[in-house]
């Protein structure tokens, strides 16, 4: 449970890069694996925490969510129901926080599940989700940049093979 | 074997390095676990594991000096390790040189990879596995099932039947190759032959079914089984024979049966067993059928539902913007327009209007408008004159058969009555533009009321107009006679 002290405690963070960021707890505890790691430490300790696998820049950008998003209540817990529908709609701010270019989108992602922030890899993985959805091989080609390295022959064969790879 | 008994979640992943905690939290392996060294190595970005003593880790900082972090690793496909003995496709060539360095969405761990796929739907997975080798080892192997079962459970797509792989059966129920399964025809009846498990086009309809009539005729009189046996045990579909119904079984299907059964000696304890295979088997895919069908029913109703929508909300968003610029009704009428004139097909989009999209549009829907102002004024008039005169004549009917006015007048027949000049003005004011209210149709009634009940003599001193003319007259008459009053 977090206190009003811990409200108003700022918690230093260390990137890869070695850059130092000092944000509010608040901010900072968006990320469940800061927020254990801060629970670890304790109160009396006020040292920096290290995130060996995030770059400043993605930090940076990532922060920017956790600061817009620091009010957000709690998610709820997954639901067992996995048949529910799921929405690809992203709300207005995150759509055009996402709007980055491809390298950092993954950063992004790859940040917030290190991070474990779990609505900003929702954001992130609806994101590519909306990329591909709907789009011919080609096209996701183009998109990702993803080299076609089947033969003419090999493209009509897969078309008529499905099973599992370790079944062939 | 290593294996070490951990307390939480949490000082797993401070033991395999910190990027596993998300990945253990996803698969829910709970708080108090057994975990051994070759599951945690078998997540994709976890290289090593350090094992502490659980007791001795005081603090992260501790931790931090005793675990290296490993680099992120990328997901491994399936067969590209040394020493991994998973039999892969054969016949490709080289695996894993000479590649260059996976796409960044190929390369996503695949607990995230899992992520994504799940806003995807099996097609869309069957797409992109479709895109390079690497892509393909990795939705095409069996540790990549889950993300298939994801996605088809975010579809409510009935569970995958043990005869099928998921990829299989994605691409049966979304017919996504459209193509035939015995042949390269990519014209093929848009309903796949789901359990037959194939999809066919109309000749290897022809050549690949046999009627079960012709089937039974052609069975081998030696053949020890009961034939309708035979017949139980082969899934059939049936299809007209021109205006007759008639049921059909895959020849492959069937020869392959009859080779099994006449192998089988009779009463024996195999054939017993082959034909309860076979029937259970039968169940199986009739069950499935029926679910199959039913959640093509719901999906193809929710999916034209939705494409509705859409094309409900583009159309209002469009209009509401046109008028928003001042433009009336009847520039926005496309019914008379003439051929080419570019404007239904930018409605009828299945998208939402984007600014973007209206910037492009809006010169070409006012350069129609436009062109309608300009050609088809005269249609437009004549259409709203059209309108005036049916407001009249719906008016005019009400009076004659529910006013008790009208029983005590001679009144002109409907068509008549368009003739009368102060009818006319009405209707013709201000170019057809003003509608028929109450107001103005008590002018006609009103009209109507002094005119019609006076002696015919003594009209020509009350009507303004100069009198009734003769034709007036034998409207009158007409009237009389045509509405039998």
């Amino acid at each position: 449970m977090s206190t009003t002290e811990d409200k108003t405690r700022k918690v230093k963070l260390v990137t890869s890069d070695n850059e130092e960021f000092e944000v509010d707890w608040e901010v900072a505890t968006r990320s469940v694996l800061i927020k254990h790691m801060l629970e670890d430490i304790g109160e009396s300790e006020e040292q920096a925490i290290p995130l060996p696998n995030v770059t400043a820049n993605v930090l940076k950008k990532v922060l920017e969510w956790c600061e817009h998003h620091r009010k957000d209540p709690e998610p709820a817990p997954e639901s067992s129901d996995d048949n529910r529908k799921r929405t690809l709609e992203i709300g207005d701010w995150d759509a055009k926080f996402i709007q980055v270019d491809q390298e950092m989108l993954f950063e992004i992602i790859l940040a917030a599940n290190y991070l474990d922030i779990k609505a900003l890899l929702d954001v992130g993985c609806k994101t590519v989700a909306n990329m591909i959805k709907g789009k011919q091989p080609e096209e996701i080609r183009k998109m990702f940049n993803i080299v076609n390295d089947f033969t003419p022959e090999e493209e009509a064969q897969i078309k008529k093979e499905n099973e599992w790879a370790e079944d062939r | 074997m290593l294996v070490s008994r951990f307390t939480s979640t949490r000082d797993c992943a401070a033991l395999a390095g910190h990027r596993s905690l998300f990945s253990l939290n996803q698969h829910d392996y709970g708080h108090d676990l057994d975990l051994n060294l070759d599951l945690l190595l078998d997540h994709g970005h976890v290289q090593h594991v350090a094992i502490l003593p659980i007791t001795n880790v005081k603090s992260i900082s501790l931790l931090k000096r005793q675990i290296t972090m490993p680099a992120r690793k990328h997901v491994k496909p399936a067969g590209t390790e040394p020493g991994d003995t998973t039999p892969v496709a054969t016949g490709r060539g080289k695996r894993g040189t000479n590649r260059r360095k996976p796409a960044l969405v190929i390369g996503l761990p695949n607990e995230i990879f899992a992520e994504v796929a799940k806003y995807l739907s099996p097609d869309d997975l069957l797409r992109l596995s479709r895109t390079s080798k690497h892509s393909r080892d990795i939705l095409m192997s069996k540790t990549s099932k889950h993300i298939w079962v994801a996605s088809r459970k975010t579809l409510n797509v009935p569970d995958c039947p043990p005869d099928l792989s998921e990829p299989q059966y994605a691409d049966l129920i979304f017919g996504l190759g459209k193509g035939c399964s015995f042949c390269p025809n990519r014209r093929t009846q848009k309903e796949a032959f789901f359990h037959l498990r194939v999809r066919m086009c109309k000749g290897c309809q022809k050549t690949h079914f046999i009627q079960t009539s012709e089937l039974k005729k052609s069975l081998p009189s030696s053949l020890p089984s009961d034939v309708s046996e035979v017949l139980d045990l082969l899934p059939d579909v049936t299809l007209y024979v021109g205006i007759f119904l008639e049921h059909f079984v895959l020849k492959p299907q069937a020869d392959a049966v009859l080779q099994k059964m006449q192998a089988l000696p009779p009463n024996s304890e195999e054939r017993e067993a082959f034909v309860k295979e076979r029937r259970d088997r039968a169940d199986i895919v009739s069950k499935l059928n029926k679910q199959v069908y039913e959640w093509e029913r719901t999906m193809s109703t929710e999916k034209r539902d939705a494409k509705l929508r859409v094309l409900r909300e583009r159309e209002l968003n469009i209009y509401t913007k046109l008028t928003a610029l001042g433009y009336g009704d009847e520039d926005i009428d496309h019914t008379l327009d003439k051929k080419g004139w570019n404007w239904i097909g930018i409605f009828r989009k299945n998208r939402p209007l984007t600014e973007k999209e209206w910037e492009a549009i809006e010169p070409k829907l006012i350069e129609t408008i436009r062109l309608r102002r300009d050609v088809l004024a005269p249609q437009f008039l004549e259409h709203r004159r059209g309108v005036r005169e049916m407001e009249i004549r719906g008016r005019y009917m009400w009076f004659l058969f529910m006013s008790p006015k009208a029983k005590e007048l001679v009144l002109p027949r409907e068509d008549d009555l368009l003739e009368l000049q102060v009818v006319k003005e009405l209707i013709e004011e201000n170019e057809c533009r003003i509608r028929m209210t109450d107001e103005r149709w008590q002018i006609v009634e009103k009209y109507l009321c002094e005119v019609y009940s006076q002696p015919s003599e003594e009209k020509g001193a009350k009507d303004g107009t100069g009198g009734i003319s003769g034709r007036e007259n034998r409207m009158r008459e007409n009237a009389r006679i045509g509405l039998n009053i």
